[in-house]
């Protein structure tokens, strides 16, 4: 059985010439094994930063500080060695950009076969015909020519599936999915969702879904954390926080969907700049005066809800 | 109907290897045409040709075959000055703002370059109150014009590629997929100022994206491509709401309906 993904304090900091700049500010959150846990919001709200910080991937100059349980193991202070046998193995990454992700001047074919011997004694054939067996799932119906290939003669579909593939290859109890539909059009989106659907269902696979498609996040995940500016604002059960959404920027990011008739989120007031409450206040159509004062404080509604706002005490 | 443009029977093909030539058919046999003021939108998955297509159109490609009509004349195999003054009427947005603003050069300078290449106002004072009167319309502040491509966001960037368009007056603006690289909440503000642009100044859109619903928000007409044919196409609600095309409705399923299963 895996264990819980657990975040304590976490803070996530870049030192620039102007003073640190924060990616991730005191975020605690625990994401339950058995279960998919969606991340969601806009571009740079730190979402990404919180999820590579769990596998130790961020870049060298970021700052780290607090705690990330998983079962016994702190894995902001494991050594490299134990790190690396986790990774991929018991954690799989799913990561962004799968262009720059695969490596251009390999086959396809010696990437998926060096994930697979990393971590088993499987030979190379065998090693090469799991991989074959995967891509069929991910709707590759020539997958023996796609070993073949390399990242740049194909689409960035087929890349985007796989590095999905790459990432699951070795069944790994948990994965992170970075932004797997990411420029990918409907049917080949619905194609990447029924295949992580089908791969949580087989392996009983535990998920983190990084992802600012809300949509996919309703449909795939069981709770959903919002992120803005580094913290998480709302946090409850998927339909819940998307069909009813308590905090004012996730009820604004519903609001952006076209289906929901594209009514943007206001663009930050400039008067309302140099203030030390909640980071949303220059944005926010529900603000208050106290909101420019004060930070808010998590509050848990009686559905079981999480928010981040005045509004609610 | 009062028709700008018209796509005649255009077909694209690719030709590859020396030895044993193949032939793509990208795009085969498109006619359509785009009412003035309005927006048609074109929808289609993974390389349907809706690309090749907005290529043929901004004269970046030349059709195998057909013609493409602006005001009645035709526009494949246009050189010299005819030409540049085609590009002045058609602009294009692409779908990556990064990619389409200069990395070396402030934002200004981009500005300025695409009024001194048309020859557009008499000394560079003019030129600079015509991009401050278009940064207004697209919502940006002025100081945005000092920096480098690197340090402004996608939304912005978006926004600078659609001001940079607009100095030049066109009458249409292919857009490429504009915003499928941009968060919902960014793509809700860009969709919301290029709708408010269309009823301010009478432009024609070409509206290109996977994303049918967005199409359904934005178009008057929309077209579906599949193959590199024109499956079907008419007037929004019909699309939308009672599409004839079995890839149509697949389409429009992708997103309504998630579990179903298609082909």
């Amino acid at each position: 059985m895996t264990q819980d993904i657990q975040i304590e304090d976490l803070n996530v900091y870049f030192e620039t010439a102007s003073g640190p700049v924060y990616a991730v500010k005191n975020l605690s959150t625990t994401f339950h094994a058995g279960k998919i846990s969606g991340v969601i919001g806009e571009s740079g709200s730190g979402k990404s930063v919180m999820g590579m910080s769990i596998l130790r991937l961020l870049p060298n100059t970021a700052r780290v500080t607090g705690k990330c349980f998983f079962g016994d193991q702190e894995l902001y202070t494991l050594p490299l060695r134990q790190l690396r046998k986790l990774r991929g193995k018991q954690i799989g990454l799913i990561p962004q950009n799968p262009n720059a992700s695969l490596d251009p001047v390999m086959k396809v074919k010696r990437q998926f076969v060096e994930a697979v011997t990393a971590h088993t004694s499987l030979s190379r054939r065998n090693a090469a015909q799991d991989a074959g067996a995967l891509l069929e799932q991910f709707g590759f119906t020539d997958a023996g020519a796609i070993l073949d290939r390399y990242s740049f003669q194909m689409s960035g579909g087929m890349n985007q599936r796989l590095v999905s593939a790459l990432g699951l290859i070795n069944q790994p109890g948990w994965v992170i999915a970075d932004e797997p539909t990411k420029g990918l059009d409907a049917p080949l989106r619905n194609q990447v969702y029924r295949v992580l659907r089908q791969i949580y269902r087989k392996n009983h696979s535990s998920m983190i879904l990084i992802t600012h498609d809300l949509l996919l996040a309703r449909q795939l995940c069981d709770d959903i954390r919002v992120m803005y500016q580094g913290q998480i604002v709302e946090q409850g059960d998927a339909r819940a926080v998307i069909d009813a959404p308590k905090h004012p920027y996730t009820a604004g990011l519903v609001g952006s969907l076209p289906s929901r008739g594209m009514h943007p989120i206001p663009l930050p007031d400039p008067k309302c700049e140099g203030h030390s409450g909640c980071p949303f206040y220059p944005r926010c159509e529900k603000a208050t005066a106290g909101c420019a004062e004060h930070p808010p404080g998590e509050v848990t509604l009686p559905d079981g809800r999480k928010v981040r706002c005045r509004l609610y005490g | 109907m009062d028709n700008l443009m018209e796509i005649r029977h255009v077909s694209k093909d690719f030709s590859h290897g020396v030895f044993r030539p193949s032939v793509t058919h990208a795009v085969k046999d498109v006619s359509f045409s785009l009412e003035r003021g309005k927006t048609f939108g074109l929808a289609g998955g993974s390389g349907c040709g809706k690309t090749t297509l907005t290529r043929m159109i901004s004269g970046l490609l030349s059709p195998t075959s057909g013609q493409i009509l602006l005001n009645g004349k035709d526009i494949t195999g246009l050189t010299g000055a005819a030409r540049k003054h085609y590009h002045r009427q058609v602009q294009v947005v692409f779908q990556n703002p990064e990619a389409s603003l200069d990395p070396t050069m402030r934002i200004r300078d981009s500005l300025l370059e695409a009024l001194e290449i048309h020859g557009i106002g008499s000394s560079k004072d003019e030129r600079m109150n015509r991009i401050l009167e278009k940064l207004k319309l697209v919502a940006l502040p002025d100081y945005l014009l000092d920096r480098h491509p690197h340090q402004i966001s996608g939304g912005e960037g978006q926004r600078l590629v659609i001001c940079r368009a607009l100095l030049l007056e066109p009458e249409i603006l292919l857009l490429d997929e504009p915003t499928s690289m941009l968060d919902v909440s960014v793509q809700a503000h860009i969709m919301n100022i290029l709708q408010r642009l269309q009823q301010e100044l009478g432009l024609t859109y070409l509206f290109i994206t996977h994303d049918i619903e967005l199409l359904g928000w934005i178009s008057h007409r929309i077209g579906v491509m599949y193959q590199g044919q024109l499956v079907e196409a008419g007037p929004r609600d019909q699309i939308m709401e009672h599409p004839s095309n079995a890839y149509t409705q697949g389409l429009l399923s992708a997103f309504r309906d998630w579990d179903k299963e298609y082909t």
